[in-house]
């Protein structure tokens, strides 16, 4: 299904086939280019090549055009400072030097980067028919205290009247950028208003929720989807701002999904978040990702959720770790073993493997999710099935299934993170890739030679001999001692005629020639059972 | 290099917090090793530039220009220029005077990466509060509420301008039963009394004189965790004994089952933990410990859900 169907169902609260993914891409987009956010965030083919390169890469259901929530503050008279690596910050509110907001008027589509911003959208709906093109435009409320500064806070207590007014204006300029937007031809208006997220539902009430009903009402009779993303702790304010009626709501970490997920499905509308961006999405590894991932997938449910992070993407994060939350949101199996190792998470016993694989035959495990319904886990372990007759007997297979608790524990004793993998006598060989067949058998041939340098080195024995008497012992030492001397072997020889030795071994007729060999298996500590087992196993 | 010290100091706009910082540098005796951090552009004209000049100490000043910390998104520009900042200046406490916007609880979590890890701990919070505008601010003022609760120490500033500041004083007991409180003018106060729960040892010495040795030790580490997962009351007990070895401080609130919130706080070993009335909706614990991390707290939760 395209990926705008797909967030359309979703925003219609229909049940889908898997959770459209959005992954907010603003300046990040520069760092798959290679370009400062400044350098990008001012140059139409810029955000064209670095948003393409983001579809390329994360396989989107849609992205932000634009993500810059000084557009229009900049083409009001704000003053901006740029930055290499963060959207530029606004540095001088318009209202405090000297303007009024008479003299203001909305910006027309060619002001200050708004023609940029335009420009990229037409390119970018040429370019992506089927996915869902999101227009930023900065809430009302952020873009008043970007004209006033901070004062408003103090003037929404002592002159509330001119606060109103001052929304009344950012709301109409929110319609024209919605207006150009949805002319451009994006599919869903985002009102992004991280700034309510100072304020109190009163608050909101009064100066908020007239202006922001309105645009989303434009939207709407404009035939456009509408979505309201806040950040911050807003917790307060989602029934708020349910209450004017967005088609969608989206949030940061700082708000429980599930919180959202409740009030929004309640309120009919849909809802979408809540990747952490800074701990999780720019430092984590692509293991934390996909872990984060899963959590906001099974919290959203396949009701009216978009998964997108919390926010505008850090310019540098690691590509890697979005690409791995794409895998996973269009890998069913993949989020089964997401779910599985989830649940091994409460720290369970390790094993101590630092001896896994010593014994005779060379020990082959595949950790699989279920063989019989996983199709990658089915063909790493037919693949290994083939491959095993081949020596004859020396390599021993298992598969571990992790669906069942021994196998993760297994698993994770063998700091096995992914599913499928060839471990090759406790080292893991081969990670989600099934091995061509002669890549399978050097692996394990090489083993085999490792295995084989180990033997010699470690060999001790000793041969002994119970005889009736000292004759009957002599003609045994002798072939034994030639049988030394011609296969270059030396072994320390006894003999015995002690009759209570002959009872030990067991031996009845004589003469009897028994070679005992010794091995080191463990050395200072004592060894896991299951260990111990192992090597049981080859007596 | 021992790790260095970083002191949080918020408050809404123009609540004191250089004048503290001001304060804070004047009042050391210890190094003269200090650097401030500031991550707004004051449009006021008390901004880092003003702090040179009104100081006759030497500190190293850092100025993000990054306007107001809106939410996460631009911590990550942060985290690079401090960082550079701390092995360039190579200071032995650092005083980071957050924004007046900014969410407290993220700037912590900030401390959790391992860049700043190898380098600075989070040693603590310091809230300053306009005892006249405060009331008036806290009902629809968020952030302001969020910076007094995560607070070691708040300061009730400017009371000269209102006649009574029990009232003030009340409130931000029940928002955060566990913080140390006083009242001042200009943030006078006796700054001994403030660095000496600020040390992170807990000696009756002010932080910043401790050697680098005592409060440096490589290990030492701080760490913010958050969850929306609700934890039984009956297991917040079970969960705090089971991370307390670690700990040297330990704050926050804990989300119970039923929903309400519970103010947590590990000082010296002793574990205090008190109702407070309104929910905070999430767990949120800042912790400073010794061979420590997110992943410890973590585990221990997830063990006691």
């Amino acid at each position: 299904m395209k990926g705008i169907e797909l967030i359309k169902k979703a925003f219609a609260l229909q049940n889908v086939e898997r959770v459209p993914w959005v992954p907010f891409v603003g300046c990040h987009g520069g760092h798959l280019i290679n370009v400062t956010a400044s350098e990008f965030l001012k140059s139409s083919d810029l955000i064209f090549k670095g948003v393409s390169k983001a579809v390329e890469i994360y396989k989107p259901d849609g992205i932000p055009v634009l993500f810059d929530l000084q557009v229009e503050a900049e083409a009001l008279g704000c003053r901006l400072v740029w930055s290499d690596d963060n959207p530029p910050a606004v540095v001088s509110h318009v209202l405090l030097e000297g303007k009024t907001l008479s003299d203001l008027s909305v910006p027309s589509s060619t002001d200050g980067r708004i023609g940029i911003a335009i420009d990229a959208a037409k390119k970018l709906r040429k370019e992506f028919p089927d996915i869902a093109l999101y227009g930023l435009i900065t809430g009302p409320y952020t873009l008043a205290l970007h004209l006033l500064g901070t004062d408003i806070f103090m003037k929404m207590l002592e002159a509330p009247e001119e606060i109103l007014a001052l929304l009344d204006f950012t709301k109409e300029v929110g319609k024209a950028m919605a207006g150009y937007y949805i002319d451009a031809g994006c599919d869903i208006i985002a009102v992004v208003d991280p700034m309510t997220s100072q304020i109190d539902p009163d608050s909101f009430e009064m100066f908020v929720h007239e202006p922001a009903k309105e645009i989303f009402d434009f939207i709407r009779a404009k035939g456009k989807l509408s979505s309201f993303f806040v950040c911050g702790h807003a917790q307060q304010n989602i029934e708020a701002m349910c209450a004017t009626h967005p088609d969608n709501i989206s949030i940061d970490e700082n708000i429980p999904l599930d919180f959202v997920r409740d009030i929004a499905l309640k309120n009919e509308i849909s809802f979408g978040g809540n990747l952490k961006l800074t701990v999780v999405l720019l430092m984590g590894t692509p293991e934390d990702a996909r872990r984060e991932a899963m959590e906001c997938l099974d919290l959203g449910g396949k009701i009216g959720f978009v998964l997108a992070p919390g926010c505008d993407l850090p310019k540098d994060t690691p590509p890697e770790n979005i690409k791995a939350i794409t895998e996973l949101v269009n890998d069913e199996y993949l989020q089964q073993v997401e779910r599985a190792k989830e649940k091994s998470e409460t720290e369970i016993a390790l094993l101590n493997m630092k001896d896994y694989g010593r014994v005779n035959k060379v020990i082959v495990d595949i950790i699989t999710l279920d063989s019989e319904s996983c199709a990658p886990c089915q063909y790493m372990v037919e693949a290994v099935k083939r491959v095993a007759p081949h020596f004859e007997g020396i390599v021993v297979w298992r598969e571990h299934a992790i669906k069942k608790m021994e196998a993760v524990t297994f698993m994770n004793s063998l700091l096995v993170k992914n599913i499928p993998t060839i471990c090759i006598d406790g080292k893991i060989a081969f990670v989600s890739k099934i091995p061509p067949q002669n890549e399978l058998i050097a692996a394990i041939q090489q083993r085999i030679n490792e295995k084989f340098k180990l033997i010699i080195s470690s060999r001790r024995a000793e041969v002994l001999i119970l005889g009736k008497n000292d004759a009957e012992c002599k003609e045994a030492r002798e072939a034994v001692e030639l049988a030394m001397k011609e296969t270059g072997k030396h072994i320390s020889l006894k003999t015995s005629t002690d009759s209570a030795m002959k009872a030990t071994f067991g031996v009845v007729n004589t003469p009897a020639i028994i070679l005992t060999e010794h091995k080191i298996k463990a050395r200072g500590e004592v060894p896991s059972v299951d260990i111990i087992k192992e090597w049981l196993k080859d007596i | 290099m021992s790790k260095v010290p970083v002191y949080l100091i918020t408050g809404f706009l123009g609540s004191g917090k250089t004048t503290l910082i001001k304060r804070l540098i004047d009042n050391n005796t210890g190094t003269s090793r200090m650097a401030v951090v500031q991550n707004e552009f004051a449009p006021s004209n008390f901004d880092g530039q003003e702090l040179k000049r009104q100081t006759t100490k030497h500190f190293d000043l850092l100025e993000i220009n990054n306007g107001s910390v809106f939410c996460v998104c631009l911590l990550s520009g942060f985290i690079q220029s401090f960082s550079k900042f701390i092995h360039e200046v190579n200071p032995e406490v650092v005083f980071l005077e957050a924004s007046g916007l900014s969410d407290p609880i993220s700037i912590g979590e900030v401390f959790n990466s391992k860049e700043l890890q190898e380098s600075v701990f989070l040693a603590g919070s310091v809230c300053v509060v306009d005892a006249s505008g405060f009331l008036k601010f806290e009902k629809f003022q968020q952030r302001m509420v969020h910076q007094v609760q995560i607070a070691n120490q708040v300061i009730i500033n400017k009371i000269d301008l209102v006649d009574n500041c029990e009232q003030v004083l009340q409130k931000i007991h029940q928002i955060n039963p566990q913080s140390k409180k006083y009242t001042s003018n200009y943030c006078e106060i006796n700054m001994e009394e403030l660095l000496a729960i600020t040390n992170p040892m807990n000696t009756s010495q002010p932080a910043y004189n401790i050697s680098a040795e005592d409060i440096g030790r490589p290990d030492i580490k701080s760490a913010v965790f958050k969850t929306t997962k609700a934890i039984k009351e009956e297991n917040v007990n079970r969960f705090l004994q089971a991370i307390m070895p670690q700990m040297i401080r330990l704050k926050g609130y804990i989300l119970l089952d039923s929903g309400r919130s519970l103010a947590v706080q590990i000082v010296n070993n002793r574990l205090q933990s008190d109702h407070i009335d309104k929910s905070i909706r999430q767990t949120e614990i800042i912790a400073m410990g010794i061979s420590m991390s997110v992943s410890d707290i973590k585990t221990a939760y997830l063990q006691n859900i």
